[in-house]
């Protein structure tokens, strides 16, 4: 159960980012810069049906900067704060729909919450949590996951 | 095609359709952006409009009660709409199909995957 949770999840991630902004993940952080938490900015999503839980999306500001660059086709200094929260945002949501369609059941409906951008780093008491660490553009950037049906004891 | 509303809450979203519509050969419609199911509906009330391309999560109003809104006025019932979502799955695309969307493309989507999408529309035109 736990290979197909991280395999839903990268390629989750894989997929959207290498389609919305042509970059490549990857899962070896040997030479990956890492930036301090007050560098990064964090965006949430609940998901409510069939299962509860969250997913948090936790990305340096320098990289959100190059993404949203080519996203927007902008130069990076041209970009807003507000763009950068609704990328983000918009990058979350894309996660969640893939990784949902690719833990479930192939039929399976579920319902998804809205993105929301500038929250706390993930910190749950409420439920298990997982966090995954992944590079891109030689940048660490975190996706976690909460909600007890998703790690069965 | 001359006029295309596209409804998502988020402005990445909508940039991201745009740019595929104008990647595709329809940038010479006029584009009209909605940040949720109200305004879209507002918009394609306003003025006849060839496509309706929405998402399903927003705010205000979803992606599901527009198009029962759409569907369900004589008026507006002919209007071709493309539900583009990340929480699509063929169980949904079949019930958003019942409530007549002409097709659902799940996020992330690119020009060759709307282009596939809106295919047998523009084939009519």
């Amino acid at each position: 159960m736990s290979e197909e949770l991280d395999a839903a999840i990268y390629g989750a991630i894989a997929n959207t980012l290498e389609n919305m902004a042509f970059l490549e993940v990857g899962r070896d952080l040997e030479d990956a810069t890492r930036y301090p938490a007050e560098e990064t900015v964090c965006c949430r999503l609940l998901i409510h049906d069939p299962l509860q839980g969250e997913i948090y999306l936790v990305m340096p500001i320098p990289l959100m900067r190059k993404i949203a660059s080519t996203v927007y086709i902008m130069p990076e200094e041209e970009l807003s704060e507000r763009m950068l929260l609704d990328m983000l945002g918009e990058l979350v949501n894309t996660v969640a729909g893939l990784f949902m369609n690719a833990y479930l059941p192939k039929n399976q409906t579920y319902a998804l919450g809205l993105p929301e951008t500038g929250v706390d780093r993930p910190e749950s008491v409420l439920s298990t949590m997982k966090e995954w660490e992944f590079q891109t553009e030689d940048t660490v950037f975190s996706l976690s996951l909460t909600g007890d049906g998703f790690f069965p004891e | 095609m001359n006029r295309i509303v596209i409804a998502d809450d988020s402005a990445t979203a909508r940039m991201f359709i745009r740019r595929c519509l104008e990647i595709i050969g329809l940038g010479d419609a006029e584009i009209l952006e909605a940040e949720n199911g109200r305004e879209a509906l507002s918009l394609v009330k306003e003025q006849p409009t060839d496509l309706l391309l929405t998402d399903l999560n927003m705010p205000v109003m979803d992606g599901m009660a527009l198009l029962k809104w759409v569907k369900g006025s004589p008026r507006l019932t002919d209007l071709p709409v493309l539900v583009i979502t990340s929480a699509g799955n063929p169980a949904k695309e079949t019930e958003l199909c019942n409530l007549g969307a002409f097709g659902v493309l799940n996020k992330p989507i690119s020009p060759a995957s709307l282009m596939e999408a809106l295919k047998p529309l523009l084939e009519t035109e």
